[in-house]
């Protein structure tokens, strides 16, 4: 262990903070919105719904993110069709592929935390919509969504971080971010001690900067009735 | 204003309801009582289509029901409903509770719905807490907002499914006083409570059931004072107390 080492992997490894924030961001939003339709389809009456979103979210989760990594970037380049198509500029690139791995990967645990939140709000707010005539395009995005996600945002919380997780392991597909970078740092120096540490504190800020921003989302939105109300800041 | 025929009910095997009859007329005070179990709650939630019937025919305030209750968002706000549980929207403070259906169903404007919620409210004594959230409001209070709710959408017909079941019981009388203020005004009611004192002032016509049928209907003085029903008799005794 030399101090000089920490020393010159900090500017090393902060090279591949800015792609680790783009994957992690891009991935995160692109999961959340893909997860909200997916996880309506987890809770419709119909079966021709409910049974595509069911067997995608049992794919997902149930295997690897690094084979799923592999498979897209590897894989469907393999196919013509995919080669051929307009989709193929974009999946050509590893950081696109990794972006939308990574996000199909969150999307399909989101769907079950928001499929899961949308069980738990109590049948009479239904009720009480059906009662007062709200249709059913309201009663989602006035009074079901809303509770659902301020009830939801310590898991959203939680999410973005295990998506800045899994960001790293789109070194995998040759993405210089944080640990992308590490790698190839030690390759040269033959210090992996000394620079993965450094890569590790790196995720733990940008860790503990999302935690910090959501527990400023949590106070200023987190607020249900069906739960006894959070201590407030008393004005 | 609301006519039920020959009203069948299941749940799974369990016959809920059993064949119920009930004609209310404009203006008319109904008070359901009966028994844990006997099936009002469910008449009350087949009559707003809260809940699917297995047979029989249900016609409210103009609408013609549909058995899979597939019509039901035309009843909407015209036919209000208070709940044993209030069902507030917990996100919302008690200003937007009001006017949602307002803005969305009757596509009131914003302002205009917000003046006549806060009229609504002044009206229920909660003035001040147009900016509240539920979860601030007492029970007592919260069934008040939920009531002025059912109300702004101008309803033909109020029903009430227990609405003082869930109150500490110094609130149920704030409750029960803002529901004797709405009879006096000709509205349309059937109210479900076990609060036989309000039922003996408020109500026209009180129906008994029991076992999933109406096993007697009858104004209040008769109701109480000569009960035709073996069960009727018992149930008044067990009850009795609550009198007042």
């Amino acid at each position: 262990m030399s101090p000089d080492i920490f020393i010159k992997a900090t500017p090393i490894v902060l090279q591949g903070l800015q792609l680790t924030l783009i994957i992690t961001i891009c991935s995160f939003v692109l999961g959340q919105i893909l997860a909200l339709p997916l996880g309506l389809a987890r809770q419709a009456n119909s079966p021709l719904l409910r049974w595509p979103a069911a067997i995608y979210t049992f794919l997902i989760r149930g295997s690897p993110l690094l084979v799923q990594l592999f498979i897209i970037y590897y894989g469907l380049g393999q196919i013509p069709a995919v080669r051929n198509s307009i989709l193929w500029p974009i999946l050509r690139e590893p950081l696109y592929c990794g972006i939308i791995a990574i996000a199909l990967n969150s999307a399909a645990y989101m769907a079950e935390v928001v499929a899961g939140a949308l069980r738990r709000v109590p049948k009479g707010q239904t009720e009480a919509c059906i009662s007062l005539g709200i249709s059913r395009r309201h009663r989602f995005t006035d009074v079901l969504l809303p509770q659902v996600y301020r009830e939801q945002l310590p898991n959203i919380g939680n999410e973005i971080i295990l998506v800045l997780k899994s960001s790293s392991l789109a070194s995998a597909i040759t993405i210089m971010e944080i640990t992308g970078v590490a790698r190839a740092f030690t390759a040269r120096t033959f210090a992996p001690f000394e620079v993965f540490i450094t890569a590790g504190i790196l995720y733990l800020a940008i860790g503990f900067a999302f935690t910090f921003l959501f527990r400023l989302l949590e106070r200023r939105y987190g607020i249900t009735g069906t739960r006894t109300p959070a201590p407030e800041a008393s004005a | 204003m609301i006519k039920v025929r020959n009203l069948v009910k299941y749940y799974g095997p369990t016959r809920v309801l059993d064949g119920i009859g009930l004609n209310v007329e404009k203006g008319e005070r109904i008070v359901l009582c009966g028994p844990s179990g006997s099936g009002k709650s469910t008449l009350v939630r087949c009559i707003n289509g809260l809940e699917q019937r297995s047979a029989g025919d249900i016609e409210i305030a103009g609408h013609v029901l549909r058995a899979d209750c597939s019509n039901v968002l035309e009843l909407g706000g015209d036919v209000g409903m208070v709940f044993q549980q209030f069902n507030l929207f917990p996100h919302m403070n008690v200003l937007d509770n009001l006017t949602l259906a307002m803005r969305r169903v009757r596509k009131t404007p914003r302002a205009e719905a917000e003046a006549q919620a806060m009229a609504m409210l002044e009206r229920m004594q909660l003035g001040a807490k147009a900016k509240a959230y539920p979860r601030e409001l007492s029970g007592g209070q919260q069934q008040r907002v939920a009531i002025a709710r059912a109300l702004c959408m101008k309803p033909k017909v109020m029903l009430f499914d227990e609405p003082t079941s869930a109150l500490d019981p110094e609130m149920v009388q704030e409750v029960l006083d803002v529901m004797t203020a709405l009879s006096r005004e000709g509205l349309t009611m059937i109210v479900v409570t076990h609060e036989m004192g309000f039922a003996r002032n408020v109500a026209d016509r009180i129906v008994f059931m029991d076992g999933g049928v109406i096993l007697e209907e009858a104004a209040p003085d008769a109701f109480f004072d000569h009960p035709q029903h073996n069960r009727t008799r018992e149930f008044l005794r067990q009850i009795g107390p609550r009198t007042h």
